[in-house]
């Protein structure tokens, strides 16, 4: 892991909140693995204080993308930032997937967590079976749409005002899809909210899901113990140190 | 040009230390940790903590505020599991925490060892129910801790002290006259952060601990103060983020620092102190670092210069 700096390639707005951002970085984005991120100084000055955490979103060559909603402070000021300005960039951190052939493994993603799917999918898709699920509250905020169809055709995805897809939320996919609660070989990966992880996890029960954590952090690196989420065997976990993927049977959420 | 300082029988490459709890247990970043004077432990306690439940940090400008609760292996596993593979030279401090007085000898026994430089009495730690700070808060406990971790080791004794709610003057004076080596401060100041939408508290552990470049000026003040009224060296820190801030805690009186919440957010910044503090040595012709060790002029000199 390194600080580097990477310039902004390019920024792309996908929605009125999400934000895409190609950077340039020849040795991040060369170590760079699915289920990895990066933490960005907003600032070289001491506010906001700590680094912001973004997953890949893909990586081609040198370079990587990450893509992120605006929610407060540091991803409002991050937005304002134009091509060609460089970006104190720490990483990649975090455990990354370990990598998978032949199997049947099931993608759900919910808002932007549909992002750091995509890498997964870039990744595993040529070795692997992949089906995706896909949801956001409208059409413009399922972003990467193109990008996933030219990955893989089994696609079924959902918004919630119904201008795109199936109306309701990516959960409801689950309700009477074909995959069995008894399908063993079957590997799930989801990224979105608490509530849609729980949701799955209790769909599927004994087939493993890997949940793509969240918590505030500090570091980012192992060395704070910040980041803790709950173990069901007892004690913590960080997310930026056994996770941030971690299969959901181990946590409690 | 020399950057080294001696306590007791121990040289410290230079005066920069890594702050307990913001560099984990010394099995990271090792090229960081050849580089710095010395390396702190997070903080031990005698059995195994879990510590509190998230969110265990909160942001604000300049500083940050957490509730780790001092989470830990335990005095045993940190001996057995962690202890051996820690591979550097750089003087190794234990950070060891307590609930009862009675702790903090018992696990300077299980630890007591050729690898440890020394050990740091955290008498100072917010975030947990008992012991802890309070223990910071009394000069008597204070004395008794101190006595009894002297009398368990031969080695390098620090007591790192709170500023919450006491004169540390006070404490300091009771840990010098119980032999302990050194003193070092501030740690972290107590905070309380609340989640307006929930309306409830917004850490896990409830109260917190503040830490970051807006707690410096009072660190500074305690490190002046305390410095003036004890003889043994103080070990300074509290919201340092680059090599100015270093020269500034030697000026008012302290022999090491302590690079603590910065390094959450760059690990590698103790590379970029120590390459700015020999320019500034070398700017200002110092030769030997010590030589500004609590060197503040006062206003109406105009004669001293530095160095
Ligand atoms: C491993 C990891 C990967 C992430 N990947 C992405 C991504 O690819 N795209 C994306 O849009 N978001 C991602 N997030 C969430 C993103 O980091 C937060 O939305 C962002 O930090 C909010 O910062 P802010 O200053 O705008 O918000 P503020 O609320 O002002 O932030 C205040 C503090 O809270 C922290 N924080 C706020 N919300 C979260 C949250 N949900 N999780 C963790 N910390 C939070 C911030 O880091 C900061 O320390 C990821 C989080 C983690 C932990
Ligand atoms: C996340 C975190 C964990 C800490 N854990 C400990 C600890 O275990 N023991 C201790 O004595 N101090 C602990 N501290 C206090 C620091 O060592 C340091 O004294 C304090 O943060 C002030 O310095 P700073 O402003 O440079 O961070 C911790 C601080 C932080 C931010």
């Amino acid at each position: 892991m390194k600080i580097e700096r990477a310039e902004l390639i390019k920024k792309l707005s996908l929605s009125d909140t999400v934000f895409a951002f190609d950077l340039a970085s020849k040795t991040i984005a060369r170590k760079a693995k699915p289920g990895q991120f990066i933490q960005i100084r907003i600032f070289d000055s001491f506010d906001p204080f700590l680094r912001r955490p973004f997953s890949f979103a893909s990586v081609l060559g040198d370079r990587f993308r990450i893509v992120f909603r605006v929610r407060g402070k540091g991803t409002k000021i991050l937005s304002q930032c134009h091509s060609g300005q460089y970006l104190d960039i720490l990483g990649p951190l975090g455990k990354p997937i370990a990598q998978l052939q032949n199997q049947r493994l099931v993608l759900i993603g919910g808002g932007v967590g549909i992002a750091p799917l995509f890498f997964l999918a870039q990744r595993l898709g040529p070795s692997n079976h992949l089906t995706l699920l896909l949801g956001a509250k409208n059409r413009k905020e399922l972003i990467m749409l193109k990008d996933f169809k030219n990955l893989t055709k089994n696609i079924a995805l959902t918004t919630e005002d119904g201008s795109f897809g199936k109306k309701g939320k990516v959960t409801d996919l689950l309700r009477n899809s074909e995959f069995g609660i008894r399908d063993s070989g079957l590997k799930i990966f989801a990224c979105g909210p608490w509530p849609m992880l729980r949701a799955i996890q209790k769909r599927f029960g004994s087939i493993p899901v890997y949940g793509f954590l969240e918590e505030r952090m500090g570091c980012g690196t192992g060395i704070c113990f910040c980041c803790a989420v709950k173990k069901k065997d007892g004690g913590y976990l960080r997310v930026c140190q056994e996770g941030p993927v971690v299969n959901l049977s181990q946590v409690e959420i | 040009m020399d950057i080294s300082i001696k306590i007791k029988d121990t040289v410290f490459a230079n005066p920069i230390l890594l702050a307990s709890g913001t560099f984990g247990y010394g099995s990271d970043f090792v090229s960081v940790i050849n580089q710095v004077g010395g390396f702190i432990t997070k903080g031990i306690t005698l059995a195994p903590r879990i510590g509190n439940p998230a969110p265990r940090i909160y942001e604000l400008p300049g500083a940050i505020l957490n509730s780790v609760g001092l989470e830990n292996p335990g005095a045993l596993d940190f001996r057995n599991k962690i202890l051996p593979r820690l591979n550097f030279s750089t003087p190794l401090i234990v950070n060891i925490a307590g609930f009862d007085t009675a702790d903090f000898s018992t696990i300077v026994k299980i630890l007591d060892c050729d690898r440890i430089a020394g050990f740091e009495i955290n008498i100072s730690c917010p975030n947990v129910k008992t012991g802890g700070a309070i223990f910071g808060q009394d000069p008597k406990l204070t004395e008794q801790i101190v006595t009894e971790v002297r009398r368990a080791t031969k080695k390098l004794v620090i007591t790192k002290l709170t500023a919450n709610f006491i004169d540390p003057v006070n404490t300091a004076q009771a840990a010098e006259s119980a032999g302990t080596d050194a003193i070092s401060l501030i740690n972290t100041l107590y905070g309380l952060a609340i989640d307006l939408k929930e309306q409830k508290y917004f850490l896990g552990g409830k109260t917190g601990g503040l830490s970051g470049p807006a707690i410096k000026p009072f660190a500074l003040f305690c490190v002046e103060r305390v410095s003036k009224a004890i003889k043994i060296p103080v070990i300074g820190g509290g919201g340092i983020v680059n090599a100015t801030d270093v020269c500034e805690f030697m000026l008012a009186g302290a022999s090491l620092v302590q690079i603590g919440s910065l390094n959450l957010i760059n690990p590698f910044a103790a590379f970029d102190i120590l390459k700015d503090l020999k320019k500034y040595m070398k700017i200002y012709k110092i030769k030997a670092i010590r030589q500004i060790i609590g060197k503040v002029r006062s206003n109406d000199d105009k004669n001293n210069t530095c160095g």
